[in-house]
């Protein structure tokens, strides 16, 4: 038993002590290496910008979640309802709402703040309802999409047949616009994406995770298994708009200041926003090595 | 089997959290990778650590219906030594298997993670640890003297409830689930009730019985005889029991420290011995008569008397013959057949072997002194050459814990059954 205790002791001590040792030695070399990190990003992000703008202009087929576009989602076989500016495709859900089909339907393609608030009556829906509207988010009122394929067509059931078609068509264009840019070099948008719910909901696997928390997009693959909380109240959110699973812990309290503090390093965008797919690539690797800053706001707006 | 019962017991009260925790959530999210793998190793580590801290907790205090359980406060003690090393063991991997998480993302989150001050529930984590390292480093590996020892390892208690504090307030699945909850928090809270009913209540209830010092025997240099006197009542007990003692004034310390009996369970006065280095036992000897000294017990179950068969061959390697010795003046009853191996060094070792002697001219016992100087050390054949008859004898063992189990894997060579050999660790911390 002392053999045990001895062997226990001496592991323990030496992974402790390789970790602060290592850290101290990182920490004094990454000095250098953050400043020549800032340059590049820095550097980047204009020719993001730059190419983005152009990108704004390219666009020919453009549809905005306008009141007169939801008004046209009126049926049982294709509903749209508009919640608190939310625009919200639950076609797919109408046979499975508690409440009945029949008090949806009636509300196909209108503003249902006032019925989804209070029941037709006087009662709220509950935290429990609410979460599951999240996932049949589609946009708000008077989003504009660069391509009508880009409007989730349903909710996050539906995955990624018509992303893919989305994304591909998209892509010579922006080569085109990057080219006819030229100023800087550098190929930095080899393709583009559009941080929709169309496209988070293909993140929505242990492998592969993104959430969206507030309008903002992160990729918290790598965090997975490092959640304090446990793996296991992540993954179920993967895909979808996790704010209000983030802001109550699912019904608990709120995630401390550290926990957003390190939310941070896995900021991929903001909701809709568009954005490179090596930018993407280049994010996820940062987030798991260093924490630079290109990572840390939403420089790159999209308009 | 009897002897087993605590085990089980521990087994099963450690298994129930495991249990729960696997049912949990399915398994494919706790284990989905290597990361998540060793994260919920370390969780598990987590939870059966503090489950097995809070056992601990109960079997060290010296509850009389535990020593039921295991079959002799000696067994109670052998196992609170075991668990402590293992709930150890698992407490310092369950920071580091978590931690390999942290570093999966950054550097930086591992150190944090292992920095105090960041998290409050953290934070009571690693003092808890720290405290329990250095505990555990008086016990291991700093020679102190046992009274200093015993007193340092009370701090366990502060270790403990920064655990307890550790594991109610991180967010963990024992805050997600209630049962889990609620079982860890009884087992802690049994574990702390038991440590108070140890440290208050016991006195209180008068379970100790105060004798007075009639007489110190200095046996040799490091073995000291008591003779005591009872107050009002005397304690009953079966020869071959132990006492732990206090000594109520005096400057030896209120630290009770345990006793082997060597008087009969018949007489009135009470003589107990300890073996003892160093300045205790010079203490000892200073002891005016008349102190008041305060006894708890007696325990063990190490007795010729819980054993059916009357033909015995008693095997006491050093101070180890003071059972024996309680034993042999003890033997009134008609029918014992017992032959006592007696084994020291040189002859001037053998304590209380005059004592031994008469009885041995009473025809009680047949007393075989062994000086291993002279004949080498005894074994199994030796004994089976000189008691005939051995494999329908029980075998009752009592010295330092090579002796007795070298002996008994000797004499399990020989064929004699294992249920027949009886032994009594009597090093207790």
């Amino acid at each position: 038993m002392k053999k045990l205790t001895t062997i226990s002791l001496f592991i323990f001590w030496a992974v402790v002590v390789a970790v602060f040792a290592s850290g101290l030695v990182y920490y004094q070399n990454s000095k250098t290496q953050n400043k020549i990190n800032a340059s590049i990003s820095g550097y980047q992000a204009t020719v993001e910008t730059t190419s983005s703008s152009t990108l704004a202009a390219l666009r020919n087929n453009v549809t905005q979640l306008s009141a007169t576009e939801i008004a046209k989602h009126n049926s049982a076989g294709d509903c749209w309802l508009l919640i608190n500016n939310k625009v919200y495709n639950v076609t797919s859900f109408i046979a499975a709402h508690p409440g009945g089909a029949g008090t949806i339907i009636p509300n196909c393609g209108k503003e249902s703040t006032q019925a989804y608030n209070t029941k037709g009556s006087n009662n709220s829906h509950s935290a429990n309802a609410n979460s599951m509207l999240v996932d049949y988010y589609i946009g708000y009122l008077d989003q504009i999409f660069s391509d009508a394929k880009n409007i989730p067509s349903a909710s996050a059931t539906q995955t990624s047949q018509n992303n893919l078609a989305a994304s591909s068509p998209s892509t010579p264009t922006t080569n085109q616009a990057a080219a006819s840019v030229t100023t800087p070099p550098a190929p930095v948008i080899a393709a583009s994406v559009t941080l929709n719910m169309t496209e988070i909901v293909k993140h929505n696997s242990s492998r592969d995770c993104w959430l969206l928390i507030n309008n903002k997009v992160y990729n918290v693959t790598s965090f997975i298994a490092a959640h304090p909380g446990g793996s296991g109240t992540i993954i179920p959110n993967c895909g979808k708009d996790s704010t209000w699973a983030y802001n109550t812990k699912g019904g608990n309290s709120p995630h401390s200041a550290n926990a957003n503090a390190m939310l941070v390093d896995y900021f991929i965008g903001n909701f809709n926003q568009q954005i490179g797919q090596q930018q993407i690539q280049q994010n996820v690797q940062t987030t798991n090595t260093v924490t630079p800053p290109q990572t840390r706001g939403g420089e790159f707006e999209d308009d | 089997m009897r002897k087993k019962f605590g085990t089980i017991a521990i087994f099963i009260l450690t298994l129930i959290p495991l249990l729960r925790w696997f049912f949990l959530e399915p398994l494919n999210y706790r284990f989905f990778n290597l990361v998540g793998t060793l994260t919920s190793l370390g969780q598990i580590a987590g939870i059966l650590g503090f489950a097995l801290f809070s056992i601990n907790l109960i079997i060290s205090a010296r509850i009389k219906f535990l020593e039921r359980f295991f079959y002799g406060l000696n067994n109670v003690y052998s196992s609170h030594h075991q668990i402590g090393s293992i709930a150890f063991s698992l407490i310092l991997f369950h920071p580091l298997l978590l931690l390999v998480s942290y570093l999966s993302v950054s550097l930086k989150q591992g150190m944090d993670f292992l920095t105090p001050f960041k998290n409050i529930p953290i934070t009571y984590g690693i003092f808890s640890l720290l405290l329990m390292v250095l505990l555990m480093v008086l016990t291991f590996y700093v020679k102190i003297k046992y009274n200093r020892w015993k007193f340092s390892h009370k701090f366990m208690v502060v270790a403990f409830v920064l655990a307890l504090l550790h594991a109610m307030f991180i967010s963990s699945d024992i805050s997600r689930d209630y049962f889990l909850r609620v079982y860890l928090i009884i087992l802690a809270f049994l574990g702390l009730g038991a440590g108070a009913y140890q440290a208050f209540v016991s006195k209180l209830l008068n379970s100790h019985v105060i004798y007075n010092l009639k007489h110190v025997n200095i046996l040799n240099s490091q073995v000291v005889e008591l003779e005591l006197i009872p107050k009002n009542r005397k304690i009953k007990f079966s020869p071959g029991q132990f006492v732990f003692i206090r000594f109520l004034s005096g400057s030896i310390g209120s630290e009770s420290h345990p006793f082997s009996i060597s008087s009969s369970n018949t007489g009135d006065n009470l003589q107990v011995v300890i073996k003892s280095l160093g300045d205790f036992t010079d203490k000892l000897k200073n002891l005016e008569p008349g102190i008041p000294v305060s006894i708890e017990g007696p325990y063990g179950k190490f007795s010729h008397h819980n054993i059916v068969n009357k033909n015995q061959v008693w095997i006491a390697g050093g101070v180890g013959i003071t059972p024996f010795v309680s034993m042999a003046r003890s033997l009134n009853e008609e029918g014992y057949s017992i032959d006592l191996y007696y084994c020291v060094n040189r002859a001037e070792e053998a304590v209380l072997l005059n004592e031994l002697k008469e009885l041995e001219l009473n025809k009680k016992i047949r007393l075989i002194p062994w000086y291993s100087s002279e004949k080498g050390y005894l074994s199994a054949e030796k004994i089976a050459e000189l008691s005939p008859g051995l494999e329908n004898k029980d075998i009752l063992l009592c010295g330092p814990a090579p002796f007795m189990f070298g002996l008994k894997k000797q004499l399990v060579a020989l064929n004699i059954k294992s249920k027949n050999i009886h032994f009594e660790n009597f090093k207790l911390l």
